[in-house]
């Protein structure tokens, strides 16, 4: 880090930012050998040519030095459990407090280091005041920018902000002599080339400016007078004091599509206010001394991003995904044609699919999770879940991702992705009111419900569509024609014992329509061998 | 500066003083971070001068640079005292104003990084072995030390020493340091005459030390009294010092040799081998293992290992 230190600090004050020393999180992933050496009793290897810890034992000392020392939030609301958990009941509403067994952490700090990580777009939503830019800025620090680069750097929304204000202006000379567009030279402005790029308050800025924005957050380059600014991968972090409409701008469908990840702002605990006056008397700005062990380089930073790109996501995890995400797009009464029977149809008829849900009165609203959400998730949702579920797991120093990790992150990915039909059966139970106003928790909810519908329909041992899948996957070089035959009777069998099922839910909705792939698949192909005799 | 200099003429540490004094301003703003960090005034000015008398004695017995020493000294313990690790009883302090002034020798050629060393390491040890046993042997292993002793020095002693003291998962990297180790200073950290001939016995029988009693010694325990395991240990194998041992909920090593014995979690490793074969006629014995020169036994009846040389009856 070239900057970021308190002026006139020399090397001694390398100390002031204490990261951690001990392994950040101790496990099996992390256990010490039975032998220990220098390093183990002194803690470092001062004096040699040191290569530092590990990435994400690096990401979790920023995670604690941040939590510790920069941001005062002394939350737990992204729980890992290992082994049982106590929980306590309080109140009227039995309000429920969980320790959690395993180690656990906060979400406003996380999902902004995830970010980070796999250099998404994070939004930020929260009341004035409660550290939404200080947060982003601090990710800028770790990224080895100074806060004052940072600073500059930042965009601050507002009516009046233009495409020229944010991302250039034409040269004036070139604009007078200029025969053409492609004369025009634009003078870009900086911030587009850096890895972390904030925009504060995004829901102040006008429709036409968000529309510009939209390309370079969405496609990585800006355009103007026909010149194109390439602009990289880099993370993004945008805020807003209130992403339901209230800013001075409606926030346009596609911008808000392209979000990865929205995390809500916590209220302050006021046992901390002591913390708080001590900072404020000292005067001191946690980004102005952030510890340089902490800052990833350029390298570090793609480093970073192959390494949890490179986390594999087995079978079993993805398999659960795709029972929860099955569900939710499903709509029995959108159209009359089987693959039209979605929200989506309904949606582009310009009538509510909440509407049409209410017609259905025959399947279970209660078992039915589509019932909750007015549509399904985007390729983009499910992109976004993946990479952020691989970026937990790696955070957490686990070679792979498991299903605690996309329990985890999914709430906070999906939080502005699937609307909620507050009008679902489901609210009107006890204790499930409380659901429409903690969206985390339904998200979480809801993905929890399909995971014990998967148990109990024993998926993970007994899946047919899965297993005619993975055979299909395999290739068909060389199937025989009786081969394809069996396998087409098979796909034909399944299907009428689906069809004899009384109700129709969106797994199986699903499970139904790769089935007449896999058919159509077969059925070209032994067209094919017929003709090659 | 928070108040630190006491009246003149009974401060019991003038040259620390004077040097905090020369450099007030920067040391102020060196300290504005462990301040923010929750240091208070109280506990700082009283953090501060408990080092005094420290800092005076190795400024002058060594001839430290002041000026250089005053600000890293400053700032690391008022570190200490934001992450609330020097209270009067802590490790961390003691090894900063008792373990540092005892350190004979020549130590001008050191830098502070032998402050973060000296905390850390006592620290650490503190958990596992003997710490003013490892202050002894470094005090008596550096005023052994000829010529200028440098920082690395200090830190390949201070593995030797911890071992010594009962950190007995450094032995491997203990007994690589020995063999550059000065012979009076080797002799000095190890406590006895003939270091060398005594690390060559020990190599091959891990129980033996010429100074070695004590035996049999127990090992492990019962979690509930602050032991590592939940049911009864089974030795299953053992080279002499380390040992496999099962128990219901997984796998460990013991580490043991002469000086301490360790348990560490195998984690993802299961170890390999069945139960030791039991001793005819032993009752309640579920495993027995002999190897380089120890027995290590294990009861259906106890949540401890016993160990002893086999020249020791159990």
């Amino acid at each position: 880090m070239s900057g970021g230190r308190i002026p006139g600090m020399r090397q001694e004050q390398d100390e002031l930012g204490h990261v951690s020393n001990a392994p950040t999180r101790p496990g099996p992933g992390a256990t010490a050998g039975v032998a220990l050496d220098l390093t183990d009793l002194y803690g470092s290897t001062a004096g040699t040519a040191e290569q530092g810890p590990p990435l994400d034992e690096k990401l979790r000392q920023a995670y604690f030095w941040i939590t510790n020392h920069a941001i005062i939030s002394p939350h737990y609301d992204v729980e890992f459990e290992d082994g049982p958990s106590r929980r306590f009941r309080f109140g009227d509403a039995r309000a429920e407090l969980v320790l959690p067994s395993g180690q656990s952490y906060s979400s406003y700090v996380l999902m902004p280091l995830l970010t980070f990580m796999v250099r998404g777009r994070c939004l930020m939503v929260g009341g004035p005041g409660r550290g939404k830019t200080a947060s982003a800025l601090l990710m800028g620090v770790l990224a080895g920018y100074t806060p004052r680069e940072m600073r500059r750097a930042m965009q601050h929304g507002h009516p009046q902000l233009t495409v020229s204000d944010m991302f250039g202006t034409p040269l004036p000379r070139d604009l007078v002599e200029a025969d053409r567009l492609a004369d025009v030279d634009v003078a870009w402005r900086g911030w587009l080339g850096m890895r972390v790029k904030i925009v504060d308050e995004y829901n102040r800025i006008p429709t036409r400016t968000q529309s510009a924005l939209l390309t370079v957050l969405a496609d990585g380059y800006v355009e103007s007078f026909d010149q194109v600014y390439e602009t990289g991968r880099s993370a993004w972090y945008l805020t807003a004091n209130d992403d339901a409409g209230g800013g001075t701008y409606q926030v346009i469908d596609a911008l808000r599509d392209r979000i990865d990840v929205v995390v809500p702002a916590l209220p302050f605990n006021n046992r901390f206010l002591s913390a708080l006056v001590s900072r404020a008397e000292r005067g001191l700005r946690p980004e102005e001394a952030v510890p340089e062990s902490i800052v990833f380089t350029e390298r570090e930073h793609d480093r970073l991003h192959r390494a949890v790109l490179d986390v594999p996501i087995p079978r079993p995890v993805l398999r659960r995904l795709e029972f929860f995400a099955g569900q939710l797009e499903f709509l029995e009464r959108g159209g009359r044609q089987f693959e039209y029977r979605t929200k989506d149809t309904a949606r582009l008829a310009g009538v509510d699919p909440h509407l049409v849900q209410q017609t259905d009165s025959g399947r279970d609203a209660l078992i039915d999770v589509g019932t909750q959400t007015t549509a399904g998730l985007s390729v983009r949702s499910l992109q976004s879940l993946i990479a952020y579920s691989k970026a937990m797991a790696y955070f957490r120093g686990d070679a792979e991702v498991g299903l605690d990790h996309l329990r985890a992150v999914l709430p906070y990915v999906l939080l502005q992705k699937l609307p909620m039909d507050p009008d679902s059966p489901v609210f009107d139970q006890q204790r499930a009111e409380e659901l429409r106003l903690d969206r985390v928790s339904w998200l979480r909810t809801m993905f929890d419900t399909t995971c014990r519908q998967y148990d109990a329909a024993g998926l993970d041992h007994d899946d047919p569509v899965g297993h005619e899948l993975a055979q299909f996957d395999r290739g068909l070089d060389g199937t025989p024609e009786h081969e394809v035959r069996s396998r087409l009777h098979r796909i034909e069998d399944l299907l009428e014992q689906m069809s004899a099922q009384r109700k129709l839910y969106g797994h199986l909705y699903d499970d139904a329509l790769a089935l007449k792939y896999l058919h159509q698949r077969y059925t070209n192909y032994l067209a094919w061998l017929r003709w090659s005799g | 500066m928070v108040g630190l200099s006491p009246a003149d003429g009974d401060d019991p540490a003038p040259l620390w003083a004077a040097a905090l004094r020369r450099d007030a301003a920067r040391i102020e703003s060196l300290l504005a971070a462990p301040r923010a960090d929750g240091a208070d005034d109280p506990s700082l000015v009283e953090a501060l001068r408990s080092v005094g008398p420290a800092f005076d004695a190795c400024v002058a017995r060594h001839r430290l640079d002041a000026d250089r020493w005053a600000p890293a000294l400053a700032v690391h313990v008022a570190r200490l005292v934001a992450a609330r690790r020097f209270a009067p009883s802590s490790v961390r302090r003691w090894a900063l104003t008792g373990i540092w002034p005892s350190l004979g020798g020549d130590l001008s050629a050191t830098t502070p990084q032998l402050l973060t060393d000296l905390t850390t390491a006592a620290a650490h040890l503190d958990a596992v072995g003997d710490v003013p046993a490892w202050a002894r042997r470094m005090a008596a292993a550096t005023g052994a030390w000829p010529g200028e002793v440098s920082d690395e020095d200090l830190r390949r002693l201070g593995v030797v020493a911890a071992w010594r003291a009962g950190h007995v998962r450094l032995r491997g990297t203990a007994m690589r340091i020995s063999g550059g180790l000065p012979e009076p200073v080797l002799d000095a950290a190890l406590g006895v005459s003939d270091a060398r001939e005594a690390l060559q016995r020990n190599k091959v029988r891990p129980l033996w030390w010429p100074d070695g009693d004590g035996w049999p010694r127990r090992v492990g325990g019962f979690r509930g009294f602050g032991g590592p395991w939940r049911t009864p240990p089974v030795v299953l194998d053992g080279d002499g010092a380390e040992w496999q041992v099962r128990t219901r909920e997984g796998d460990w090593t013991v580490v043991a040799d002469a000086f301490g014995a360790a348990v560490v979690p195998r984690g993802e490793s299961p170890a390999a081998g069945r139960p030791a074969a039991a001793e005819r006629g032993a009752a309640g014995v579920t495993g027995v293992v002999r190897a380089g020169g120890a027995v290590l036994t294990s009861l259906a009846s106890s949540y401890q290992l016993v160990l002893h040389p086999e020249e020791v009856a159990s």
